[in-house]
């Protein structure tokens, strides 16, 4: 496995984001993340990525417990900006470049021009829209091994999602590991390969799509709204 | 280390515009007055640029608390904590930044009195008229009598003591960011916090003085030895506590 989450809680004041939430995941797998909102999965990502401690339980990195140092294979992609106001959209790629030995600079700028990201722009002044491409394109530049993206097409333009989910696939080279939370069920049906399906900060079923497929034909939203 | 220092360093940058904007008016100023021999004027902005050097060497370590409580209220604060860096890392950076803001508000006010100086020497042939021009402003407009060598030791004790106020700074927003983590009081409570902290570091400087033979070590200036002592090891646990705290609990 590559990553081993037992037994997970995190209380956010009287709120328990992760109540015991048990996750394995393999290599090279594009999984959904899907529940509904204030389900837990955000923080479940937080936990991954390094931004927030669980309560208890605990998370084995390639047969490690997790450390500060494994931030440099596993990406993020928050759903809120998160750039420093002073940055142009080309000081993201130099602040990347600078903390991560997987970002590949010129990829970046491959992203950003696909995307119609003009790189001398400030951040601040980007539209939400534009600012969740330019966030993917940091962390899709980055060569890392594990990826999380946590709904990487809200406020993404219709036409632009295509294009997203293209760059998405791109990456999906087999050796790294995707998770994207999303709402989007349609959107992501067509390339993820398990469903992983979060309710009350617990997993509450796993599903390779391909097998579920086979065996009973039901599409991902109709198996959601059998499970949630 | 260096890389997150650079970033923490930018953070500030607008204040040091701000600075250095209004010290080229001071100079202007005192030079106007010199060339035109208003002792007033020049005076007056002497003055009021030493007054500054004190109010922003206390500004820019207040912005330095300000600047970690933004970090750890918006989502900002992603980009620290996602790279591949330690707690500590990432909190040494942030002192050692607040600790060079400080040194360069405290370089470029000296350097400015040594253009003033220069100004002096230049256009009305010694540095005692300058001087004298600051004595008689204080002396006789506010009644205040000048020791040269106590204000030196003053800015040095200022500079030491504060940088150990932005320690607690640093825990009183940690602290309240993690216990009380996404609660809206937070920032209130790190301003008491602050103040309790401080209590209890002063009151162990109290202590410090009950110890027998304290007092003995002092010199000139009222300056002890001792204070540099009790100030840095004061420093050391207030890190070491924000260390710990950060690295278990965090959350941003």
């Amino acid at each position: 496995m590559m990553l081993e989450c037992k037994e997970l809680t995190k209380w956010y004041g009287g709120v328990e984001a992760a109540a015991g939430l048990n996750l394995d995941l393999e290599e090279g797998k594009i999984y959904g993340l899907l529940g509904e909102n204030g389900s837990g999965k955000t923080t479940w990502m937080k936990m991954i990525a390094g931004l927030t401690k669980p309560g208890r339980g605990e998370i084995i990195y390639k047969g490690h417990p997790l450390s500060y140092l494994d931030k440099g294979e596993i990406a993020y992609m928050a759903t809120e900006s998160f750039f420093y106001d002073f940055m142009k959209v080309s000081d993201v790629g130099q602040y990347y470049k600078e903390f991560f030995s997987d970002f590949d600079q010129k990829r970046y700028g491959e992203l950003t021009e696909r995307m119609g990201i003009d790189l001398s722009r400030k951040v601040r002044d980007l539209s939400s829209g534009m600012s969740a491409k330019v966030k993917l394109a940091a962390t899709l530049a980055r060569n890392a091994k594990l990826c999380l993206l946590d709904e990487p097409l809200n406020g993404i333009d219709y036409k632009a999602r295509d294009e997203i989910v293209n760059l998405i696939l791109e990456e999906a080279d087999g050796k790294k590991t995707f998770v994207i939370s999303t709402h989007l069920l349609e959107e992501v049906e067509s390339f993820i390969e398990y469903a992983v399906f979060i309710r009350n900060g617990q997993v509450i079923d796993k599903i390779n799509l391909e097998s579920e497929r086979m065996k009973t034909g039901r599409t991902l939203g109709e198996i959601y709204m059998d499970l949630m | 280390m260096g890389k997150l220092i650079k970033y923490e360093w930018k953070k500030q940058r607008v204040s040091r515009m701000v600075i250095l904007v209004m010290l080229a008016v001071g100079i202007a100023a005192f030079a106007w007055g010199v060339l035109f021999d208003n002792t007033n004027i020049a005076g007056i902005c002497m003055v009021l640029m030493f007054c500054g050097a004190f109010l922003v060497l206390l500004y820019t370590g207040i912005e330095s608390i300000l600047v970690l409580n933004r970090d750890l209220r918006t989502k900002q604060s992603y980009m620290l904590w996602m790279v591949p860096k330690s707690v500590w890392e990432i909190l040494g950076a942030k002192f050692i930044s607040a600790f060079l803001q400080m040194l360069f508000a405290f370089g470029i006010f000296l350097a400015a009195g040594c253009i003033c100086l220069g100004i002096s020497i230049v256009e009305i042939g010694g540095i005692r008229v300058a001087a004298d021009a600051v004595r008689e402003f204080l002396e006789i407009g506010m009644k205040i009598d000048i020791s040269w060598v106590d204000l030196v030791m003053f800015a040095v004790y200022l500079f030491i003591g504060w940088m150990e106020v932005i320690f607690v700074g640093f825990l009183a927003v940690i602290l309240a960011r993690t216990v009380l983590v996404n609660s809206r009081f937070a920032g209130i409570v790190s301003v008491v916090l602050f103040f309790v902290i401080n209590f209890i570091v002063e009151r162990g400087y109290w202590l410090m003085y009950q110890i027998p033979g304290i007092h003995g070590a002092d010199l000139p200036g009222g300056w002890n030895p001792w204070d540099i002592v009790f100030y840095v090891a004061a420093a050391v646990v207030l890190f070491g506590i924000s260390g710990w705290l950060a690295d278990r609990k965090l959350s941003v």
